[in-house]
């Protein structure tokens, strides 16, 4: 516990640091330089994670050259802030608009959204941020306490654990819909299968891509979920035959009420717990962290009724989880060098460059910037809450703009970010097709949600289905063999779940059956 | 039989459609319709065996699930004991104007191909034509229409002609698109937008955007 | 005849006009690969240093796709006027055309070779408690057990994966290539154990090795690597001959004019002899090329071209 004092103390001392720098030939003294870039990195990270479609890895890509004039310790700091920084900003976006920029964002959206339109944005907003900061504060503590034995647990997952855990998110999905299960599974299986377009990482064949070179890398996953969520909201508000603004203009108050302060502490507290955990893992826990905590949350809570028509749980544990699951992601990458995502492959890169090899060994041979690291995501946590609580109102004025105005807003940064994925109009074709489908899915009575879901684990399904096979050499039953129990708890998990998913439907069913019949 | 569920009945075709389609195009087409066709129709992917999974195996085995779901869910439709507002289908198309959408795309690709000039025209043409039928011929399909052909003006007029006036052909069409439309708020708007546009996304974020036409020398900024 | 002549004449002026103007506009560099990578870090670093020296930006332009191959046949088909480069590299120029069915640019006749900017070994590393402590013992241990032993590679095509089929073909043995998703992965399923072996580029299994989470057991190029000065080579190890490398550069349109090719290739000589630039790509794992001149680039291209149509072909890899 000592040493853990002692580290931190060297990762502040660091971050405060006040230092001489050179600006444009000027020499400045005394100078916070480190916590200046901190505060620089989550300014710019809130601003590109509220842009939709412009996300981190971009915007950290482009960022880089002007990092190498800074020392290491100012320049991961800057990017590390930009990274936690957009997951504060995707949340405000998702909340006000529908749209989630990021895969974490997802389920922010199926309630924030709604209570926004309740006229209760301020409530969710002031919600992500205080339960994003509780978790970023909590991971943060735990990054800093056992990274190294967390890796460790992190290399006990192979692609037999990994499939085991992606059966548990699949079935988990279905439970993010309120509507019909079967519908929820179909819709699942559709994202998962489209999930599939584009190059087969086993054998390199091009699948479904009909000749159509765009599509060799697969489809984008901010393509789709801007067309199901984004374009599909509009068209759906616009469609409304009278003539009436699709927000409540009453906004009743912008900060929680007491009964939201009451209600939103068990979710954030089991939200950060679920989220810390699976960021560890380097091959997808992070993704699953929001929906993994949105199902739980819709499971254990007394207001399982309320979740999808703005249930404060349902932003709460997300968020957390989405915080706290960004932050302990550091761990594979500090204590291994294994990036989980494109952001943590992106941070690799600044540090090659910076002539650090990411790894075990940063930690004891360059403390200042291992342990610097981790108290500037504690600042810059801190830093976000500041920044984003006086924005709420500013972000509330927003939504009384007429929306005949702010849709075409909307659209228009939508296309921007859609289009600057990869400097193409065709992923803008396909999130305009995507916005049909799920148009029509919304229609049918089929929610998109799970689409979304499938189609981001879809890949990483299959991949570590078909290595655990080949690794195995074929074996079917490596997944429940006594030597992985890790595996075989998720797929009992997945079981038990699924029960309790199916089994009040089919109640309900029969209920209805048993009604029909009285009543005829 | 009568179709007691509207909303289940095209969901569940729509699943079948979209399950076979993958179990189709993972397998290759069967061998008395390649027969009929004369030649190969859709080559298919290898099935591999369970050690060494091809690329078909995954896609066949999902998409099959799919289209028995879907199955399901049609078969539903015929029994469903839900009240009729709660199961109607408000769309404002049909089945068949999907397929003049598809068809109209397709013509327009094809035709392209044959002049030799950029697919860019073609999906340009394709957003205009589609854009005319629904607001001639589908009124309350207009919004979804014309939202639809605003993103994807924007995306094809963007390289040649710029961010400027992409944005602003983006905010013209989905303006057109909604309840009213009064000139003077959408220009205001459209000289709002495209100056945040150029500051924040090619100034300040460096995305490589042009912002004026290439032929217009004159541009002051570039 | 004369007047013929005279035309050609006049174009050969206005190209060295042209050249000497060159450039008046700003110019893209097209990274064929998603934000982030070490082609796209490296891209950003030479667009800064070009755009100092050039007094024009230099503008970087992600077009993922195809492995590359969209983006680099973005500027095979483009203007050939010195203002559209493309980082070209191993995958694009060599691989590529034998891995694709039809790719739809030829890395020779459509491209012309400008320099070569980044050059990575490939490092055999095995598993911490693989039995196996040097090349000669990997391969008694393969041939062995034949068709037990494991080897991981960051994707089907990749110089990993081509590199094993390589060591598989040279020393007869067999061993199961497991694909994956990027190289950090598959280092990670060798730390726990799961796989037995991989060659992975220098740079990014450098950390690994000097933690002594994974051991390395040869460098793939003809010479010893600086950065590991005592691991011996495959070559030195019996493997004779055995050269692999991962590598990029820049390349514009053929038909772009020798006088612009020339100044491009000195800019970025000279800004690959920056000291500060040097240090950045030694960070990924890169020592300065021999290969400078673009006529030396474009026979390295043909030859390695010839090595790995041959090598793809044996391998039974494909892609389309």
């Amino acid at each position: 516990m000592e040493g853990i004092f002692h580290n931190l103390g060297i990762g502040f001392v660091e971050v405060f640091r006040l230092q001489d720098i050179t600006l444009w030939g000027h020499t400045l003294s005394y100078v916070p330089f480190n916590i200046l870039m901190c505060l620089i990195g989550v300014f710019l990270g809130t601003l590109i994670g509220v842009l939709p479609g412009i996300g981190p890895v971009a915007t950290i890509a482009m960022l880089l050259p002007v990092t190498f004039n800074l020392s290491p310790v100012a320049a991961l700091i800057m990017l590390a802030g930009i990274y936690y920084g957009a997951q504060y900003g995707g949340s405000t976006t998702a909340i006000l608009v529908n749209l989630p920029g990021e895969s974490s964002s997802v389920v922010t959206c199926l309630d924030g959204y709604q209570m926004a339109r309740q006229g209760r944005a301020g409530p969710a907003l002031a919600t992500a941020a205080l339960g994003s900061f509780f978790a970023g504060c909590v991971s943060t503590l735990i990054v800093a306490m056992f990274a190294p034995p967390l890796a460790e647990v992190a290399l006990k997952f192979g692609p037999a654990e990994y499939f085991s855990l992606m059966v548990l998110g699949l079935v988990s999905a279905v439970v993010l819909a309120h509507g019909s299960l079967i519908k929820a599974i179909a819709m699942v299986l559709l994202g998962l299968l489209l999930g599939l377009v584009g190059t087969d990482v086993n054998s390199g064949v091009l699948r479904f891509a009909f000749g159509i070179s765009e599509l060799a890398d697969g489809i984008g996953f901010v393509t789709v979920a801007m067309g199901m969520f984004g374009i599909c909201e509009i068209i759906g508000n616009l469609e409304q035959k009278e003539h009436r603004e699709v927000f409540t203009s009453k906004v009743s108050h912008l900060w929680p009420t007491k009964e939201d302060w009451r209600r939103m502490i068990a979710p954030v507290l089991r939200g950060t717990a679920l989220g810390s955990a699976l960021g560890i893992l380097p091959g997808g826990g992070a993704l699953l962290a929001s929906f993994g905590a949105y199902t739980l949350e819709k499971k254990v809570s007394k207001y399982a009724h309320e979740f999808g028509k703005g249930a404060i749980e349902g932003v709460a544990a997300p968020e957390s989880a989405n915080n706290a699951g960004a932050q302990t992601s550091f761990i594979p990458l500090l204590t291994l060098g294994i990036p989980s995502n494109a952001v943590m492959a992106l941070m690799i890169g600044a540090m090659m460059i910076q002539g650090i090899a990411p790894g075990p060994q940063v930690m004891s041979e360059r403390p200042q910037l291992f342990w610097g690291m981790i108290a500037s995501m504690w600042v810059g946590n801190l830093m976000l809450v500041i920044l984003n609580l006086p924005l709420i109102g500013m972000w509330i004025k927003l939504l009384t703009v007429p929306y005949r105005i702010l849709y075409p807003s909307i659209l228009i940064f939508m296309a921007v970010g859609v289009f600057s994925i990869s400097n193409q109009p065709f992923d803008c074709f396909l999130m305009s097709l995507f916005g049909l489908l799920g148009y029509i899915c919304v229609k049918l009575g089929c929610e998109p949600a799970p689409l979304i879901l499938g189609f981001i684990l879809g890949p990483l399904m299959e991949e570590n289905l078909r290595r655990a096979m080949l690794l195995s050499r074929g074996d079917p039953f490596v997944f429940i063999s006594p030597t992985k129990p890790i595996s075989m708890g998720f797929l009992i998990a997945a079981a038990i779940l699924l029960a309790i998913i199916a089994l009040p439907a089919l109640r309900a069913k029969r209920e209805e059956a048993f009604a029909a019949e009285e009543a005829g | 039989m009568k179709i007691k569920n509207p909303k289940d009945f095209w969901a569940g075709l729509m699943f079948i459609g979209f399950g076979l389609f993958f179990v189709i195009v993972a397998l290759g087409t069967p061998a008395f319709i390649d027969k009929l066709w004369g030649e190969r129709l859709i080559p298919g992917y290898q099935m591999g065996t369970a050690v060494r999974m091809g690329p078909a195996y995954f896609p066949v085995f999902l998409g099959a699930l799919l289209a028995i779901l879907g199955a399901i869910i049609f078969v539903r439709a015929f029994a469903s004991k839900l009240g009729a507002e709660e199961t109607a289908v408000h769309l404002p198309f049909n089945f068949l104007d999907l397929i003049v959408a598809f068809v109209v795309f397709v013509v327009m690709v094809e035709l392209a191909k044959h002049l030799k000039i950029s697919n860019d025209y073609a999906m340009l043409a394709s957003a205009v034509v589609l854009s005319l039928l629904a607001i001639l011929f589908r009124p309350e399909a207009k919004a979804l229409t014309l939202i639809l052909a605003s993103s994807l003006a924007f995306a094809y007029l963007l390289k040649p002609l710029g961010l400027v006036l992409a944005s602003a052909a983006l905010i013209f069409i989905s303006a057109f698109g909604g309840h009213e439309f009064k000139w003077k708020e959408v220009a205001i708007l459209t000289v709002a937008l495209v100056i945040f546009s150029v500051v924040v996304f090619v100034k300040g974020l460096t995305l490589p955007f042009p912002i004026c036409p290439d032929f217009i020398e004159l541009c002051p900024i570039r | 005849m004369k007047r013929l002549w005279l035309l050609v004449a006049l174009a050969a002026c206005a190209g060295t006009a042209a050249a000497q103007a060159w450039p008046t506009h700003p110019l893209r560099l097209v990274a064929p690969y998603a934000a982030g990578g070490p082609i796209d870090l490296s891209a950003r670093l030479l667009a800064a240093k070009l755009q100092a020296s050039l007094g024009q930006p230099v503008v970087v332009e992600n077009r993922p796709g195809a492995g590359g191959n969209i983006g680099v046949d973005l500027i095979a088909k483009g203007p050939a006027d010195g203002y559209s480069l493309v980082m070209s590299a191993i995958a694009t120029l060599a691989i590529n055309p034998s891995l694709y069915a039809n790719l739809p640019y030829d890395p020779l006749k459509d491209l012309r070779h400008v320099t070569l900017l980044v050059q990575v070994p490939n490092v055999l590393v095995v598993r911490n408690d693989l039995p196996a402590r040097s090349v000669p013992e990997l391969i008694a241990l393969a041939k062995g057990r034949p068709g037990k032993l494991d080897f991981g590679s960051g994707s089907t095509g990749s110089t990993g994966h081509l590199a094993g089929e390589m060591f598989k073909m040279m020393t007869g043995t067999f061993m199961v290539h497991i694909p994956y998703k990027g190289a950090a992965p598959a280092l990670a399923d060798m730390m726990a154990g799961r796989i037995d072996l991989m060659f992975d580029n220098l740079a990014s299994a450098l950390p690994s090795i000097r933690a002594e989470k994974v051991r390395a057991l040869a460098t793939t190029t003809l010479k010893r690597s600086s950065f590991l000065p005592n691991l011996p080579t495959l070559d030195e190890a019996g493997l004779k001959g055995f050269d692999m490398t991962t590598w990029w550069g820049v390349s514009v349109a053929a038909k772009t004019p020798q006088p612009i090719v020339d100044r491009l290739s000195a800019e970025i000589l000279k800004a690959m002899d920056a000291p500060d630039f040097k240090e950045r790509l030694r960070g990924m794992g890169s020592e300065p090329p021999a290969i400078r001149t673009p006529e030396q680039f474009s026979a390295f291209v043909s030859s390695e071209l010839r090595v790995y149509s041959e090598l793809v072909k044996r391998s039974g890899a494909k892609a389309d």
